[in-house]
């Protein structure tokens, strides 16, 4: 992975970080457990998602043009460096299975009912393949055209949707205490800003590596700052409610009527949500391959990525049953399902690294950053 | 019927796996042919199963067993 010589702007890279964040965090409710304080949760798990992002971009920038997998291999060696490949091949492959069960649902339940949901994710992963195929610098420019459409979408729904806030929603605050606020935050941190980790991957492949830090601090609060506006948005609009949903952002789309002739624009959020989808599948996609081609070490990646998105498929029909049983997963199981993937390896890593003074330090950018 | 979609999805996944593994050969990329068939041919065998019908495990099965106790009980708030 190190060898690689593909290379994203850091502008490319961020966006791709950013729509990264939006992808599912925009249409579904985060904190759900907060009620209407979700906002405070969202506050806590950014501030809390910096300390795991120190993590792996310090690591990143220890080792300059190495991914967190060539990092383990410097390390602990070979073997430890395929463990880790295996691990995070199926964490990526994991949440890109979620990720797309969650967009069928969506597009089934709200757009295209009648369409069986084999031909939604034919037609879904059929563009994440061409788009991981295509690599990254494709993958970093796509992101910076969607950004663009998911920041107006947010602009243009704040303005049709204002007339229907009610400020009461919000009250009274922190009514339930402290405890489902950070019950929330602790959720947030690892759904979806530790999901960054997958970044990792990606951060040697990007220009001005001394710059990592700043850029990823940077566009963990743009995201929050994102979810902050979209979740009080919801909320204002929908009240006590707004938690309680599962598809919050295309409810609250619903309420928009100006004039009787701006109506209907519900599609905007499945637009918005069709986008992040995409691209957060491309990087879980694009991960799990770079990952498993560290396995068995091989030169190049593509040649997995047929049949990973044919596995991806398959395995988001049985991955859970109902509805019901994601929630739980998500609620209890998968903060502490992916601690070790997005804390607990780089910070033995950055541990290791920093206590044998291993690695050498990023070089310093040509215009002083 | 059953068997009728089987039959397709074998071929169409056996037709990219040929053109796939022709290529490797090519270049002597012997590990990554082993990837490569391993990938497939589990996604191949997960296929038939599912058309044929047989309900597989969720993957989220021994995950559960192992943390949601934990969960639940770190997380009370989520249960009110």
């Amino acid at each position: 992975m190190g060898n690689t010589t593909e290379q994203v702007s850091n502008t490319g890279f961020g966006a791709m970080m950013l729509v990264f964040l939006a992808g599912s965090s925009m249409t579904i409710p985060l904190a759900s457990v907060a009620g209407h304080d979700a906002w405070i949760s969202i506050l806590i798990g950014t501030v809390g998602s910096f300390a795991l992002a120190y993590v792996y971009v310090r690591v990143c920038q220890l080792f300059p043009g190495k991914s967190l997998l060539d990092i383990v291999g410097v390390l602990f060696g070979s073997w430890a460096k395929r463990v880790a490949g295996l691990l995070y091949a199926w964490y990526s492959f994991h949440l890109g299975i979620l990720v797309l069960r969650i967009f069928v649902d969506f597009i089934s339940t709200v757009a295209l009912p009648k369409t069986p949901n084999l031909v939604i994710s034919i037609v879904m992963m059929s563009v994440v393949l061409w788009a991981a195929h295509a690599g990254i610098e494709v993958l970093a420019r796509c992101s910076l055209v969607v950004l663009f459409f998911i920041l107006a979408e947010g602009a243009v729904s704040m303005i049709l949707m204002s007339k229907d806030f009610d400020f009461s929603h919000m009250m009274p605050i922190l009514d339930r205490g402290w405890g489902p606020v950070m019950e929330g935050a602790t959720q947030i941190v690892s759904f979806p800003f530790g999901e960054t980790v997958l970044f990792a991957m990606i951060l040697p492949s990007i220009r001005k590596i001394s710059r990592a830090n700043k850029l990823v601090f940077a566009i963990l609060l743009c995201g929050g700052l994102m979810m902050l506006v979209v979740n009080v948005r919801n909320s204002l609009v929908l009240g006590e409610t707004a938690s309680k949903m599962i598809f919050t952002t295309y409810t609250a789309y619903q309420y928009i009527s100006n004039a009787d002739f701006l109506e209907r624009v519900e599609p905007l959020a499945i637009v918005t949500w069709v986008m992040g989808g995409f691209v957060k599948s491309c990087v879980c996609l694009y991960v799990c391959a770079q990952a498993l081609a560290v396995v068995l070490p091989v030169k190049h990646y593509r040649p997995y990525l047929l049949p990973l998105v044919i596995l991806t498929i398959e395995v988001s029909f049985f991955i859970y049953k109902t509805g019901t049983e994601s929630v739980q997963f998500a609620l209890w199981v998968w903060p502490w399902y992916s601690l070790p993937f997005q804390l607990l390896i780089p910070l033995a890593v950055l541990l290791i690294a920093v206590i044998f003074k291993k690695g050498t330090a990023a070089p310093a950018a040509p215009n002083g950053g | 019927m059953a068997i009728a979609h089987i039959a397709l999805f074998v071929a169409a996944a056996g037709c990219a796996a040929w053109l796939q593994v022709s290529r490797l050969v090519e270049v002597k990329e012997k590990k990554q042919i082993v990837m490569y068939l391993l990938l497939m041919g589990t996604a191949v065998v997960i296929g038939i199963m599912e058309i044929a019908g047989i309900r597989l495990p969720s993957p989220h099965m021994p995950i559960e067993a192992l943390l949601k106790p934990f969960g639940k009980w770190i997380f009370h708030g989520s249960e009110g």
